[in-house]
């Protein structure tokens, strides 16, 4: 990638007076905030937002500190949901999709090789709040830790545990009362219902 | 692979960026770059400015709470992450410290105007103790049950079980990505099988919404807002098995009856968890349960007991948190590090490595003892666990750091309470 010796927080550290050093941050980190990207809002949508999230990062740079060893990806992600809170609050072309503030399901879904499981994650999901689901995948997607994941999210990282913690088993044991089949109609519709309100 | 790990890691897969896309992306940063050196020059060099300031003001408010902490004032308006400096240095190493020009080539603390740099460094005294984990969990373990049988640390029971509707925490907490800001969550955990979260961000991070976006404070974001967890069951949880309040209550507070139950409800959904040995998974259930559910004061007692068997944990030392409350904080394998209030049995803070750091330095300064230096990724304060009638409310005050440590304790339900539900 970048041959530029200097750690994250070195980078970090310099933006209030050099903000060119993002661009040794996108060098480095745009291919992992692409895919973030594209795992909730699809290819398309996260190459036209890729430059968002370091623009909205140099802005907010100045309040920023990374350990010396530490990785930006957890901050740039955290930035991330932000810039797709953004982008799932515009008009989406297609109507018919359910509005959801971070993610397009229609693009998980596409992911999922076997028909059966195309909708499992998303009503196993939708039973969580969008902090809790999002430091799930953060974890399980991201490869974060958690206390990564709770700095991306800017909650503490003592009570993402215990979030995580139990969000994962609530999940799972919403997939076992679901079984292999398709999502629990009941629970999407709660779900709408909650978004709505 | 359990089904949940299964879905999350076949929908992983996404392709990577292209090559246009990318040099699309590093143009339009390169605008944007271009033009905020144009017009936001000035900006910047205040920012720089305010930094260096900030330092100072960071070590001056640390020093101050010690000796409020010390003159027993209850009030304490401190940060986390500024007391565990402040314990650590005497007064006159840190403001010297502060004096040297720091230079910008190294990551240095960014305080905000509060004085906080939270989730930077954070250095603290280790008092180290020859004691085993055993012996400290044991120690908890009577002073748990020293606290269920005074008067002030009792809470009412009925039936075995605190009488109230909902068990209610609040925890305060820093982390590397806001500094300046302070993280209260608030759960409650209804009788009835429901769950309302609170986070509420507490500091002085700037308006408007380049600045929160950082912070996850962004529109439409929940670092602040309050709201049910989700539609399906939740209760007391205990490793992976949810529990209804009822069953809860009823669980034997006998710990050698307790102890296969533990085992039994530690490995349901261990997955997430897959490839850390059966203690820790015993430790973390243990601790997890101790820090967020509805324990009884006889459970607790048990549940310490219970933390005797468990083998691998360290004694790190003793430790004061910034709110100077003291306890002894506990390592099971790379987890988190935990501090025990042996007084009464409650967890007081949990500290959290950055994965890159979970190592930390340790120094023998002269006047004996040993200081640690790490990079935490954060750390948690404990403030209250305790049962409440109160529903939960968006605007509800939280205790934010005005606490005196008595708070910890259970607090007796409030008057016209529900009775014995469920």
């Amino acid at each position: 990638m970048t041959g530029d010796p200097r750690s994250d927080g070195e980078l970090i550290a310099g933006l209030p007076r050099r903000p060119e050093l993002m661009g040794v941050l996108y060098e480095r980190h745009a291919p992992a905030v692409f895919r973030y990207l594209a795992r909730r809002a699809g290819p398309p949508a996260a190459e036209d937002l890729l430059s968002e999230v370091f623009i909205a990062a140099l802005s907010a740079s100045s309040r920023f500190t990374a350990h010396d060893s530490g990785s930006a990806l957890p901050w740039l992600y955290g930035i991330g949901l932000n810039v797709l809170h953004r982008h799932f609050r515009q008009p989406q072309p297609a109507a018919s999709v359910t509005p959801d503030r971070g993610m397009d399901w229609d693009a998980v879904d596409d992911r999922l090789d076997a028909w059966a499981e195309r909708g499992r994650l998303r009503a196993a999901l939708s039973a969580l709040t969008d902090s809790d689901r999002e430091l799930l995948l953060l974890v399980g997607w991201e490869g974060l830790s958690q206390t990564e994941a709770a700095t991306a999210l800017g909650i503490s990282p003592g009570a993402a545990r215990v979030r995580l913690h139990r969000a994962r088993k609530r999940v799972l044991s919403t997939l076992e009362k679901q079984g292999p089949g398709g999502p629990d109609p009941q629970v999407t519709t709660l779900y709408a219902k909650e978004q709505a309100s | 692979m359990n089904p949940l790990d299964h879905l999350i890691s076949s929908s992983s897969r996404v392709p990577g960026v292209t090559e246009d896309g990318l040099e699309r992306g590093r143009a339009a940063l390169d605008r944007a770059i271009a033009a905020g050196a144009r017009q936001e020059s000035p900006a910047r060099q205040r920012s720089a400015t305010h930094w260096f300031g900030g330092l100072r003001g960071k070590t001056v408010i640390g020093v101050a709470a010690v000796a409020a902490v010390a003159a027993g004032a209850a009030v304490i308006v401190l940060p986390s992450s500024s007391a565990h400096t402040a314990s650590t240095h005497p007064a006159g190493s840190r403001l010297a410290d502060s004096s040297v020009k720091p230079t910008l080539k190294a990551p240095q603390p960014k305080p905000s105007p509060s004085g906080q740099a939270a989730g930077s460094p954070m250095t603290y005294s280790i008092t180290p103790i020859s004691v085993t984990a055993a012996y400290v969990f044991a120690q908890a373990a009577k002073g748990a049950q020293a606290a269920q049988s005074t008067p002030e640390g009792s809470v009412p029971l009925v039936g075995g079980w605190p009488n109230g509707l909902y068990w209610h925490t609040v925890t305060e907490g820093t982390n590397t990505g806001c500094p300046g800001v302070v993280g209260v969550s608030q759960v409650w955990l209804g009788k009835s099988g429901s769950e309302v979260v609170s986070n509420h961000q507490q500091g002085s991070a700037p308006a408007g919404e380049k600045n929160s976006i950082a912070c996850g404070g962004g529109p439409g974001s929940n670092a602040n807002s309050t709201y049910p967890v989700g539609n399906v069951p939740t209760g007391p949880m205990i490793g992976g098995k949810i529990y209804t309040w009822a069953q809860f209550a009823a669980l034997p507070t006998d710990p050698a009856v307790l102890w296969p139950i533990l085992q039994d409800d530690s490995t349901v959904g261990v997955a997430p968890y897959k490839g850390v040995p059966e203690q820790d998974w015993l430790y973390q259930t243990i601790i997890i349960t101790l820090e967020s559910d509805p324990v009884s004061p006889a459970m607790r007692v048990a549940l310490l007991k219970d933390a005797e068997r468990i083998s691998g944990v360290t004694v790190v030392g003793k430790y004061t948190d910034s709110l100077g409350r003291t306890g002894i904080a506990l390592r099971q394998g790379s987890s988190d590090t935990q501090v025990i209030d042996t007084s009464d049995g409650q967890v007081l803070t949990d500290i959290q490595p950055t994965p890159a750091h979970q190592g930390c330095t340790v120094t023998h300064p002269q006047g004996g003892g040993t200081e640690t230096s790490c990079a935490f990724g954060g750390a948690t304060l404990f403030i209250s666990a305790d049962v409440t009638n109160s529903e939960p409310h968006v605007n509800q005050p939280t205790p934010h750091l005005s606490l005196a440590p008595s708070h910890l304790s259970p607090v007796p339900s409030p008057s016209g309470s529900a009775g014995a539900q469920g």
